[in-house]
């Protein structure tokens, strides 16, 4: 697909840009799942027991188990930004393509957040 | 006076508070956690790619998801590294633990020999005291002895835990921050990735995926039961108990990403089925796990064999195992019948324990695992509750059963391959429409296992008109049918029978005494007065002679077995079948 660059927002790149608006509104969608699928990862290392381990080895255990929930649910905060930024790409496509009329229609419900 | 030196009393144990069981589960979070990382990496680095999409957005896209891609795969890498250290960790806890309990006893009893000597001292009078120092001395000195031997293995076993501490907690400081990650892990390859790369094409026999298997080196495994459990967790071929770990692994991360979802409402139908089944997948391991083995009083080894909970359609297929199908001399396999799918693993999975329990309860000697099945597509439930609907009954065909019975046959030779070094021994139990199933894994295909057993069957398919016709010989096809059960009354007996009047039945009756089976008793003591469906589902009752005779059966106790009058089927009318008039009796399947 061939579609003219938003005006004026791409001066330091080529005129042009190609994508496919729908590979777009679904690869968002697949972020969102990242998204969920780790957000659940982080819980679960938030709710793994300590409460096996020896004294000792039970808090370095903690330590590690609160960093990785900070790591993992980064990971899918990231997550959660790419499918927004491909949410918004696929928005300005819409109110710049002068002919995306029915497509437009088609790709509306890319827009919206299902998870 | 004569003098009896006594020992130093042996060193007290330093308390010891641990539990392994939550250490492994700390273990399986990790795991779990760990696929959704590996998914991730998959992920940024295939389908979120979007090679089609050009420009400069698209390059700073792009270069995003390569730096995610990377770092997910590094984190994957570390997290498994950590995860597998801490299933380590759990299972060198649970030996430290049990030498610790050892050394306890050993300790009190040390204890207890010194104070035994101090009472025989001070109970001896100054005369006899003189005559018994020596052999006081000697007692003295052999307590003497053994507690050297004590303080030395205690000595050794504070310094494997204090080790074993040192190096899990080593473990956790190594991976703490993503720095670190990056530093020991990234650009790293993935030892799962090597091993998929070999993985047999699919269709493989067992045997060629037991040697793929055996080929594969430590690291590869572990990376494959995290990397790919779907792939591994279902692989007929494999030892139950690599398939049991990928399957947790994979059924944990469904639990937590669905109810995740759930709580969020944002749950679809299909999967609100698959929660049900992975639920019901956890309940019934759980069950298992909470059980303990009749004669030892030790935990029984709980496997979850088999674990797809999309599979037919939303159905599930699921089988867990009370016992380890690895080591076991004897192995058991249930396959139910109408109505059993993912969710229902439950009540197959008490079967597999009442026949586990009454196993081992007929013969301490042997090891027993009594795998509860459902790993087949079996038709929708009869109306029961409603009564008997012929209609209903009807419309069930055999052609589940032929599916059913390929996917059967798959199974047990996976079994036998796994099992290539120490062969066990394999009996199929086949209830109800299961025994269909069966019936057509042996005749279609060939079934691999030394006895058959049916139970409550409407016939084991139209194909199927002998008991030779199965192929391990008719003396190890077993048939248990109650006379008061309606569905085992659907199986051909001639003309006048019940299954050709409903046409339900689903071929001759291996309870009939032309079809060469051996029937066994199977009367309940609270057997209705008339036919009920009551009586179609006692056969795994405690303390029941079907159960009874299924456990003499799976333990190779033929001769124990109670043998029954079969189904006569006169030319001039309906089937007569004596058992109607026999009294059940009361049979013993358990040790309480």
């Amino acid at each position: 697909m061939h579609t003219p660059t938003p005006g004026g927002s791409r001066s330091a790149g080529p005129d042009e840009m190609s994508m496919e608006p729908d590979s777009i509104g679904r690869t968002a969608r697949d972020w969102d799942e990242q998204r969920a699928d780790l957000s659940a990862a982080a819980g679960q290392v938030a709710h793994a027991p300590t409460s096996g381990f020896t004294a000792p080895v039970a808090r370095i255990a903690a330590d590690f188990l609160r960093a990785w929930t900070e790591h993992t649910g980064a990971a899918a905060e990231l997550s959660e930004h790419q499918a927004d930024a491909l949410r918004a790409v696929l928005a300005v496509w819409l109110r710049t393509d002068a002919e995306a009329g029915a497509r437009a229609f088609a790709l509306l419900p890319y827009l919206q957040e299902r998870r | 006076m004569s003098v009896v030196r006594l020992p130093e009393p042996p060193s007290v144990l330093p308390p010891l508070v641990v539990a392994p069981s939550a250490v492994h589960d700390c273990a399986l979070h990790l795991q779990a956690a760990c696929t959704r990382l590996d998914d991730l990496g998959t992920f940024a680095s295939g389908p979120a790619r979007l090679d089609d999409w050009q420009g400069v957005a698209s390059a700073a896209y792009h270069a995003v998801v390569t730096t995610m891609g990377r770092g997910a795969d590094a984190m994957s890498l570390a997290l498994r590294r950590v995860g597998r250290r801490v299933e380590h960790h759990a299972d060198t806890l649970d030996e430290l633990r049990q030498q610790y309990d050892d050394l306890a006893r050993r300790s009190t009893s040390l204890a207890g020999g010194i104070e035994m000597l101090r009472h025989d001292i001070a109970a001896a009078t100054p005369d006899r005291i003189v005559q018994l120092a020596p052999v006081l001395q000697a007692r003295s000195d052999a307590v003497g002895g053994h507690i050297a031997v004590y303080e030395s293995e205690r000595e050794r076993w504070v310094l494997a835990l204090a080790r074993e501490e040192r190096e899990m907690i080593a473990a956790f400081e190594a991976l703490l921050t993503l720095e670190s990650v990056t530093r020991r892990f990234d650009g790293v390859p993935d030892p799962a990735d090597r091993a998929l790369a070999t993985l047999p094409a699919p269709g493989s026999p067992p045997a060629a995926v037991y040697r793929w298997w055996q080929g594969l080196s430590p690291a590869e495994r572990a990376g494959l039961v995290v990397a790919a459990p779907g792939v591994i967790g279902n692989l007929d071929g494999l030892p139950a108990l690599a398939r049991h770990r990928a399957n947790r692994v994979r059924l944990e991360r469904d639990l937590a990403g669905l109810r995740a979802l759930r709580d969020r409402g944002g749950l679809t139908s299909r999967e609100r089925g698959i929660l049900r089944n992975a639920e019901a997948a956890a309940r019934a391991c759980d069950r298992v796990g909470r059980s303990l083995d009749p004669r030892t009083a030790d935990p029984v080894p709980v496997r979850l064999y088999l674990y797809d909970p999309t599979a037919f359609d939303g159905d599930g297929a699921v089988a867990v195992s009370v016992g380890d199908p690895d080591t076991a001399d004897a192995v058991s396999l249930l396959v139910p019948g109408l109505g059993s799918d993912g969710a229902g693993i439950e009540e197959v999975t008490d079967d597999a324990l009442a026949l586990y329990d009454a196993a081992r309860a007929v013969d301490g000697s042997a090891d027993h695992a009594s795998l509860a099945w459902i790993g087949y597509d079996a038709p929708d439930n009869v109306p029961v509750h409603d009564g008997f609907g012929g209609d209903a009954l009807g419309v069930v065909g055999e052609a589940m059963a032929a599916r059913g019975g390929e996917h059967l046959a798959d199974a047990v030779d996976g079994l036998r391959a796994s099992r290539d070094r120490s062969p066990a021994e394999i009996a199929v139990i086949g209830h109800s429409y299961g025994s269909t199933t069966v019936g057509h894994a042996a005749y279609d295909h060939g079934l691999a296992v030394d006895d058959i057993a049916v139970v409550g069957s409407p016939g084991l398919g139209g194909d199927v008109d002998h008991a030779d016709d199965l192929g391990i010989g008719a003396e190890h096809v077993w048939a248990g049918a109650s006379s008061r059960d309606p569905i085992a009354e659907l199986a051909g007996n001639g003309s006048f029978d019940l299954g050709t009047l409903l046409g339900a039945g689903l071929g001759n009756d291996p309870a009939g005494d032309d079809f060469g089976a051996v029937r066994f008793q199977a009367e309940s003591t609270t057997r209705g007065w008339v036919d009920n469906f009551g009586d179609h589902v006692k056969y795994f009752d405690h303390d029941t002679e079907s159960l009874r005779n299924l456990a003499d059966i799976v333990t190779g106790h033929d001769d124990d077995v109670g043998r029954a009058s079969g189904v006569h089927d006169p030319w001039w009318g309906p089937a007569i079948d004596r058992e109607f008039f026999r009294s059940p009796t009361a049979a013993t399947t358990s040790l309480d």
